[in-house]
Parts: C-alpha cells; structure tokens; sequence
C-alpha cells in the first residue's frame, strides 16, 4: 500500500470527526451571513479622495471582521477539541498503526483542521467580493490576497500556538480558553502599543505589534492613522513575511514535537 | 463510492446552507444613508452639478459628490421647468472642474455647457446614466456596478435659465437583491442533488441502527 491512501484515510476519519454533520454547514451558513451582512458598512466617504487600493481596504475591512472570528472559532474548535480529543481518548495511537510518518498524521489532521476551514472561508469572500464589487477582485487582486494574508497572519500564529499546547497538556478544555484568551490579547496589546507609540512619538512598539499582527502595518500604510509611522509598501510585505516566518517557526514546533517527544 | 457519496452531499448540504443565508440576505430590506431636497438653478448655457446648498444660501455651492458602492444607490426624482438633461457621472466634481481647467486652459470654474461636452467627449465611460428632462418629473434609482464616485450634473443648453428641483435618497442594500437570490435560485437545486443520495444513505443508517 503506497503513502497516500493511509494519509487520505487519516484525512477522511478526521474531516468526518472535526466537521460532523451539520457543524459544516452551520459555519458555511455564518461565514455566508456574517460576510455580506457586514459588507454593507464598505466603503465610507473616507475613501472618496484614496487611492483605489485604500478603497479595496476599506470595503474588505467590514467583511473580514465577523468571518474571521467564525473563522478563529471553527479552527480553535478542530484543534482543541478535535486534536485534543483525540490525544485523550487514544485515537491518535490508532493512527500510528498506519503506514505513515507522525508528520504525516499531524499533516492529515491540520488540512481537516485548518485547510479545509480556511477553504471554506476564502471561497465564501472571494465569491462574495465578486458579487458585491467584482472591479475589486480581479484588478486588485494582489491588494486583496495581501490584506487577506495580513488578517490571516495572527490567528494561524494562535492556532499554532493552540497546538503545541494541546500537545503538550493534551486536554482541548484549557487549550481552547487559552487560545481565545490570546485572541482577546492582541487587541489589548495593540492598545497599550498605540498609547506607547503616542507617548514617545516612536513606532517601535507598533513595528514590534506589526511583525505577529502585520494587519497593524497593513491598515497603517492604507489610512496612515499616526503621522510618526509611515511604512511602506515593501515593508508591509516583510512584515506580512516576518509574520509567516514567526506562524511556520510555531507549527515546526509542534511537528518537532509531535514527531520526537510526544510519548504516546 | 461511499465516500464519493458523502463528499458531494456534505458539498450539497453546504450549497444549500449558503443558499439559506443568501435568501436571507435578499431579504432585509435597503436602509436610508442620507437624503437632500432642495433646487438647483442652472442658467442659460451652462452646466451645474446638483446644488446641496437651501435656498437662501443659493449663491453657495455645494455640490453633491459621493462614493457609491454596488451595495448603495440613489433613489431621485428630478423635476424641471424647462428642457436639460441630467447625468449621473462616475467622476467627482472637483474632477470635472480640474479637467476643464488643466486641458481647457479655462478657469475652473466656467460653467459654459460646451466645456461638459468636451469633457464627457473625453471621458465616456464615466456617464453612469442620463436623460432628458421635459418639464416633468422623473424618477430613476442609480446603482453602481463598481465602487466609484458619484456625482449628478444638469446640462442646460437652452436659451432659458431653468431651475431643478430634486429630492435623493440614499441607500444601503445589505446585497444586490436580485443578484443575491439567482445565485441562491441556481444553487439550492444543485445543492439537493448533490445532498440527496447521501442524506438517503444517512437515513437508511439511522432506520437500520
């Protein structure tokens, strides 16, 4: 038996266990509602005098807000309680009598886990942005795929953070407190940085925020909120960098551990 | 084949949970963003973006210039005294104004209906709608199909100065309604024929347990 039919074995029992029905569809349905209900608060009279890259800004904005939480909540669900489940009722040792690497397993679990949440909610906003402002999609595409990686950066950096924890304490419960916990975090944190940057007329402490947040930097660069901070477009893109660099660092983490120390 | 079975129904059930949340979208009616009712004079030969300014402030301008979205439109009834026509361009004033000013070689603010020929000459696709009003009213609502901004211009060729009156609403629509419930329309069937075989299957289990 070659190594991909035991992976899409593995794969299949865990999309059947993270998406039983109708927790898909559920979600689908939110992500659906939440993205053109929210939609509608788009463009302001702000973006009259923008450039036609702040106005993709400021109407993606509105509609990734209540998405991206449904968004959070879909994943911290598949891992923590999904991954978490699995590690305490046993199934995961089950998965070990496959023919396939621990990379392998953890790699089937996290396409079910975040792959396919994550496919859902792109092709729900993409498709809703080609409704809604198809001149949007297809000449800013680049903007648009941008502004998405940016918001995406920071709760991939908390879902992989939620893995290592689930790993480590292998109990969902806490995990999934934690990692909502650390959601709320990056607001507060973001705050004290802002009232910091004021202070000292330094954007050290927004800099810092920007390279697990870039959408900081992102939103920075497209409405210029503070006159001390003024980043450009290339350094949006290594921010954006900075962050993936930081989220695949985390989840190398969590195979390392996974792979070497997880004694199950 | 099983498997195959249960992919396509959960993408079926998917379908339809969209569907759902798009019929419910077409529902909820548009919400009101702003509104204006006032007149707008326009003398012989000469053009004049929509006048926001009341009555007694008439030698002010200000003129009606909006971002509009394909969530937001402008329900108007324009009424006239005599024969002009209206627009609704996709450009702001202040855009209208610098292109007679920069290609012209006139002062910005020459109002002479030639110069809005000229530039509507220029720049065709910014007409978003217009037409001829013959002393009589008319009622047009605007929706753009792309984020663009707005503004609404009377074209006075005549040899008389003729004064506009308007009444605009603005509003929000969660979604285009129409476009909304044909893309459900088309998906809810595919999406039961897709969940059926496998909703069947889910149903014999449950019989059989």
């Amino acid at each position: 038996m070659g190594k991909g039919k035991p992976f899409l074995e593995v794969l299949a029992s865990a999309i059947h266990e993270d998406y039983r029905f109708p927790f898909l569809e559920v979600f689908a349905f939110l992500y659906a509602l939440g993205t053109f209900v929210f939609a509608s608060f788009g463009v302001t009279i702000t973006a009259q005098g923008g450039t036609s890259e702040a106005i993709v800004y400021e109407a993606i904005t509105p509609l990734l807000s209540i998405p991206l939480f449904i968004f959070i909540i879909l994943v911290f669900k598949n891992i923590a309680y999904g991954l978490g489940s699995d590690l305490e009722k046993g199934i995961i040792q089950t998965y070990f009598s496959y023919p396939l690497k621990r990379r392998g397993i953890l790699t089937a679990k996290l396409l079910s886990a975040l792959g396919v949440a994550l496919l859902i909610f792109l092709g729900i906003q993409i498709s809703a942005l080609y409704i809604l402002a198809p001149d949007i999609v297809l000449p800013q595409l680049d903007t648009v795929l941008l502004m998405y990686a940016a918001n995406l950066s920071y709760p991939l950096l908390i879902a992989g953070i939620m893995l290592l924890l689930t790993l480590k304490l292998r109990r969902g419960g806490i995990t999934l407190v934690a990692g909502i916990v650390l959601y709320f975090a990056m607001s507060i944190i973001s705050a004290i940085a802002t009232v910091i940057a004021f202070a000292t007329e330094s954007p050290l402490a927004l800099q810092i925020i920007s390279v697990i947040s870039p959408s900081l930097a992102l939103q920075q660069y497209y409405l210029g909120i503070f006159d001390f901070w003024t980043p450009a477009f290339s350094e949006v893109i290594l921010y954006t960098g900075a962050s993936y660099v930081v989220v695949a660092f985390v989840f190398f983490l969590g195979y390392t551990y996974f792979s070497r120390r997880l004694n199950l | 084949m099983k498997r195959w079975t249960a992919l396509l129904g959960r993408g079926g059930t998917v379908l339809i949970a969209i569907s759902l949340a798009l019929f419910l979208v077409s529902l909820i009616p548009p919400w009101q963003l702003g509104s204006g009712d006032g007149i707008t004079e326009v003398p012989a030969g000469t053009f004049s973006p929509l006048n926001n300014a009341p009555p007694f402030f008439q030698p002010l301008k200000s003129y009606y210039d909006t971002v509009l979205t394909p969530q937001q439109g402008v329900q108007m009834e324009l009424t006239a005294n005599g024969t002009i026509t209206a627009y609704i361009l996709e450009v702001n004033t202040q855009t209208i104004f610098n292109w007679i000013s920069e290609q012209q070689q006139v002062p910005a603010q020459d109002l002479n209906v030639t110069r809005l020929e000229e530039f509507l000459q220029a720049h065709p696709n910014s007409i978003g709608w217009q037409q001829e009003i013959n002393k009589e009213t008319i009622e047009h609502t605007y929706i753009p199909t792309k984020v663009t901004n707005v503004t609404i211009v009377y074209s006075n060729p005549s040899s008389e100065n003729i004064g506009v009156n308007h009444s605009y609403r603005q509003k929000s629509f969660i979604a285009p309604g129409n476009k909304v419930r044909n893309i459900a329309l088309w998906t809810t069937p595919i999406g039961f024929i897709l969940a059926i075989p496998w909703l069947a299957n889910l149903w014999k289990q449950r019989k059989q347990h």
